[in-house]
């Protein structure tokens, strides 16, 4: 059995390609950046993909609207219709809502005319007393999902994993919608607190996302638009030492035994380990 | 381009006779935006032999001025040590680099310093960005991966007025905008704010970089026949930054000069980000192929600079024929296009036979022109054997001087006198509350959180980060995923302290920086700096410029044992920025210092905050003895000036090598500097830090001082707070006494979020957890939110 093949997708000013592809292959996976200047048919030959963070064209209009035009978007669209993974982070997450994968058409509102309205958007951050850009470390709790990427997680796990972004904040012009997607077992990660309580005032949920959303999928499960960085918190003694938690009494506890068990898997890996785990099943 | 153009670059600026007038020609080129001194007129026209056309008097004017030449200051800068086993290269290259240890051995770390105050204080979201971007292009032109900046801001009081708290948001805007697009971790830094900044601040920044030991690229047309191509690559050439060097060498708002505004550079980070990620391809390519390299970035004198001193120090010639650089698609002249800032370019020296094949790294690979309209990469030029610099244009000769001239460079002697410094005012014989002090204190701008600030920073970006701004007292990053060691990094300077005594405060900014990285548990390895001070006409400016270097000198001597015994701590790279003054006040004299270190083990790094209840919190280091030059007696006593505290830098050396092995030994469970503010703010730093589910506080007996109560808590001689699991404390202290330190325990880390403090005598003083964040939140979330004046 060869293993799973994982495009690294990268449009102009993605800038997170080489930690991403880190955690992949720390995970058991082969990877392989596919810049934008490559056709889109090359595509083809993968079998799944990770749009990582990043400034994809500047986020010009807004954040991911211009990569979401580009005719690598139809390719992967009709790869994730015929199933096959698709992880967008952060500036990626951008990306796969502006194009319409998430929360895709197993969604459609009666009376949306296409899956190119844009039904779900991440919209600026709203957070008290400051704009922009935004970076912490924050908690995110595994909801009841039939995501790929979680649902091997316990529903009410909680994975620490840093943020930074601008654009983060779920919404939709209709109110309800995001809620009633995490209603619907679409929104695998929402912000909570160290005791897992869901967030949903700053800066616990720190972009005022609604439903508490950190991250939302497809109906189907294989797309997933997660604005928190996996990737950044591969290592367990990396993780921030103002988390604490569960995972922050293994990250102390591994740091003071000082026998490299600091090195082991941090709490994004589980993320990277269930794609893996995907195709255990499937290759 | 009209061929009168053309001709107006390629004429004579000024003929041998006028030269003999060298005042009235200076004065007549200033009128034209070119600074040479009359002494520069009558030497340019001797070591050309001939009166230089206009081009050829730009060229030169930039690289004499101060900002490029270091004319003043070039010569005392041979008073810091440089030399050490570790250093690769020091100063004199775009950045330094210094090796690194096993595992690590077959990588390089690379540092660089620069600022950039005029531009940050003319336009604060540009300036401060084009200065991130410049020193990110230092280190990527030794050859190497960005892979952290830090930054160190001094901003004026923002009670001053409306701009000095634009400048401060504005600062911090462009330092995020650029380093967060270009995909940088930022490692933090410092910020200070004081009214002698308000026409003035200053934004320095650093950057880290690696390469492989092997992989090093220098600034020069390398050894052999070749033949050599130059290939200008990045951004299409344009006006802006025209002039920027001789802007950055003289006084803001000079009434003569023209609206400075249009020699700040424009930054772009996205391209950037694209060029660099090419330029890395390019790396690959070239050491892959074993190709002789040679490699610079474009900075002050743009295609001028950046060529003539590639050929110069590759001991040869270049001809470089001007019009086949890309540039902007509207008329400019061939001076403006030889001479231009114009950001996010470099300029590669490759076999001619190699160069198609880089151009297609850049055109086609990563299609430049896509990202940016213009965008890509071009052969301008080629080198030659004799040692002659010749610029053409469509035929036209604009330079041709022998390279020897270029390297000329310049020296000016300044004269230099100690500063007459007022006598500290005599401290008042009042006691203010005690227990209002510390909130004071915390709700002003010096001690406070910089957490408001370093939450607009990406610190997490390219996945090496283990200690972030704010969890240490340095950050720390790993450095390979299959490996343990990692770098630390620290920087330091107080103007305070640096304004009462320059030679000892800049002896404390070496020593700070270097007992952050120590702390952490990192080594001391290799330093940066950037000198900011005023004019260097005015002697009592110099006079603290030298003394300073005496200071930074000292401190360095002493401290470079932990690297390597008996060698002291090297000054790899640095900067010197005069002309930081409006009319006759100065800036403080402010010499920062960056401080890198190596750490064997980052599972070993210790960061500050609190672990857990029932450790034992024990301060070593100097006695809490006296006030001076402390934040309380500034900004609870209302005292001004007067000298900093003591520094014994042979028990600095020992306090150093004992934190290292603290940490190494895992003796302890966090540890923390007592810098600004003293004991009483370093541990509700420390409280600050613990996680977010603790409720830990901290419980501090003042019994054991023997002094009054406000000198154990707020004096700011060198010192570190350990939280040590009691079964360590007597391996931790047999350590101290080791070094000659006693370790005290002055208290506890309780279950109760709040700070307590039993007073001698045994009043007790409390504040909880939550007033003292919103005390230290306070300060720069006010400066982000109000509005008006």
């Amino acid at each position: 059995m060869s293993a799973a093949r994982v495009a690294i997708v990268q449009f102009p000013g993605v800038n997170c390609e080489a930690e991403t592809a880190r955690a992949l292959a720390r995970a058991g996976l082969e990877t392989e950046l596919v810049r934008w200047t490559r056709p889109a048919r090359d595509l083809a030959a993968f079998d799944a993909y990770v749009l990582p963070g990043g400034f994809s064209w500047q986020d010009r209009v807004r954040a991911g609207a211009l990569a979401a035009k580009d005719p690598m978007l139809d390719e992967l669209a009709a790869r994730a219709d015929a199933g096959a993974p698709v992880l967008g982070i952060c500036n990626g997450a951008q990306v796969l809502v502006e194009a319409g994968l998430v929360p895709g058409s197993g969604n459609d509102e009666p009376g949306a005319e296409s899956r190119d309205e844009v039904r779900v958007a991440l919209a600026r951050n709203r957070m008290p007393e400051r704009t922009g850009y935004y970076t912490r470390w924050v908690w995110c709790r595994v909801e009841e999902t039939q995501c790929v990427f979680t649902r091997a997680l316990e529903p009410g796990a909680l994975l620490p994993l840093p943020v930074a972004h601008g654009e983060g904040r779920f919404a939709s012009a209709k109110k309800g919608r995001v809620a009633a997607l995490a209603e619907a077992g679409q929104a695998p990660l929402r912000y909570a607190h160290a005791d897992g309580a869901l967030a949903e005032a700053f800066p616990e949920n720190p972009n005022g996302s609604d439903a508490s959303a950190a991250a939302l999928c497809n109906a189907r499960g294989n797309v997933l638009a997660l604005m928190p960085h996996p990737e950044r918190a591969a290592t367990l003694g990396q993780v921030s030492r103002a988390i604490g938690g569960a995972w922050g009494e293994r990250r102390d506890r591994a740091l003071a035994a000082g026998d490299g068990s600091a090195f082991g898997d941090g709490p994004g890996m589980a993320i990277f380990h269930a794609l893996a785990r995907f195709f255990e099943g499937h290759v | 381009m009209s061929a009168s153009r053309a001709a107006a670059a390629g004429r004579e600026a000024w003929t041998p006779a006028d030269a003999r007038d060298p005042a009235a020609v200076s004065a007549r080129l200033r009128a034209r935006g070119v600074v040479l001194e009359p002494d520069e007129v009558r030497l340019l026209t001797e070591l050309l032999g001939r009166g230089p056309r206009w081009a050829e008097a730009v060229l030169f004017g930039i690289l004499w001025s101060e900002h490029c030449s270091y004319k003043s200051t070039r010569h005392l800068l041979k008073r810091l040590p440089t030399q050490a086993p570790q250093v690769v290269i020091g100063p004199g290259e775009d950045a330094g680099v210094v090796a690194l240890p096993a595992p690590c051995d077959d990588l390089v770390l690379v540092l660089g310093h620069e600022s950039h105050n005029h531009p940050s204080q003319v336009l604060p979201v540009e300036g401060a960005a084009t200065g991130v971007g410049g020193i990110v292009r230092d280190i990527v032109c030794m050859g190497a991966e960005v892979v952290g900046v830090l930054d160190a801001l001094r901003f004026g009081d923002p009670r001053s007025g409306v701009h000095a708290r634009d400048v401060v948001r504005g600062v911090v805007e462009g330092i995020a905008g650029y380093g967060n697009a270009l995909g940088v971790p930022n490692l933090g830094g410092d910020a200070v704010f004081d009214a002698g900044f308000d026409t003035n601040c200053l934004v320095n920044a650093m950057a880290v970089g690696l390469a492989p030991a092997d992989g090093v690229l220098r600034s020069r047309v390398p050894e052999g026949p070749g033949p050599w191509a130059f290939v200008l690559v990045g951004k299409p050439t344009d006006e802006s930054g025209f002039g920027g060097a001789a802007f950055a060498s003289g006084e803001l708002g000079d009434p003569g000069g023209a609206d400075p505004r249009g020699a700040v550079q424009l930054p772009d980070p996205f391209l950037k980000r694209v060029l660099n990620a090419a330029t890395y391809e390019a790396f690959r390519v070239t050491r892959e192929r074993q190709l002789a390299c040679g490699f610079k970035d474009l900075g002050a004198g743009g295609i001028a600079c950046a060529t003539s001193e590639l050929a110069a120090a590759g001991g040869c010639g270049a001809v470089i024929t001007l019009e086949s650089a890309h540039r902007v698609n509207r008329e400019l002249s061939p001076e403006i296009i030889l001479c231009a800032e114009t950001q996010e370019r470099y300029c590669w020296v490759v076999p001619e036979s190699f160069a198609d094949e880089l151009c297609a790294i850049y055109e086609r690979a990563f299609a430049l022109g896509d990202v940016h309209p213009g965008a890509g990469a071009r052969v301008i030029g080629r080198a030659v054997e004799e040692p002659r610099y010749t610029v053409t244009w469509h035929g036209e000769t604009l330079v041709d001087c022998e390279v020897r001239a270029i390297t000329a460079g310049r020296r000016e002697e300044r004269e230099a006198k100690p500063r007459t410094r007022r006598q500290p005012p005599r401290a008042r014989r009042r006691a203010p509350d005690p227990r209002r002090a510390l909130l004071t204190m915390l709700g002003g701008l010096h001690v406070g959180s910089r957490a408001y600030l370093y939450r607009h920073y990406d610190g997490d970006v390219q996945g090496r980060t283990w200690l972030r701004a704010g969890e240490g007292d340095a950050s720390v990053l790993r450095l390979h995923a299959e490996r343990p060691t990692g770098v630390a990094f620290a920087v330091g300077g107080n103007p305070f302290w640096c304004d009462g005594d320059p030679e000892l405060g800049a002896a404390h900014a070496v020593a700070e920086a270097a007992r952050n990285v120590a702390v952490t548990g990192a080594r001391p390895w290799a330093l940066t700096d950037c000198l900011n001070f005023g004019h260097p006409e005015d002697a009592e400016v110099m006079g603290d410029l030298e003394q300073t270097l005496a200071g930074l000198a000292s401190a360095a001597r002493a401290l470079g044992g932990l690297a390597a015994v008996g060698q002291p701590l090297p000054f790899v790279s640095g900067n010197v920025s005069l002309y930081n003054q409006v009319g006759p006040h100065a800036i403080p004299p402010s010499p920062i210092v960056m401080c890198a270190g190596v750490i064997h083990d980052v599972t070993r790094a210790l960061g500050i905050g609190l672990r857990g209840a029932g450790h034992v919190l024990v301060l070593v280091g100097e006695p809490r003895d006296g006030l001076e030059g402390s934040t309380y007696a500034r900004e609870v006593l209302r005292e001004r000036g007067g000298p900093p505290p003591p520094l014994d830098l042979e028990r600095e050396a020992r306090l150093e090598e004992l934190a290292v092995a603290i940490a190494e030994g895992g003796w302890a469970r966090a540890a923390h500097d007592v810098g600004d503010g003293g004991l009483a703010v370093a541990l509700v730093e420390m409280m600050a830090g613990a996680a977010d589910d603790a409720t830990l506080g901290a419980e501090l007996d003042l019994e054991p001082f023997e002094v009054e109560p406000a000198v154990s808590l707020y004096c700011e001689r060198p010192a570190i707070v350990y939280e040590v699991p009691f079964e360590r404390l007597a391996r931790l202290s047999q350590a101290a006494r080791d070094q000659g330190f006693v370790a005290w325990p002055i208290g506890t880390v309780s279950a109760q979020p709040q700070l307590r403090v039993r007073m001698p005598g045994g009043e007790t003083l409390t504040w909880s957890r939550v007033e003292l964040e919103q005390a230290r939140e306070a300060g720069l979330r006010k400066l982000w939110n109000e509005e008006g004046v």
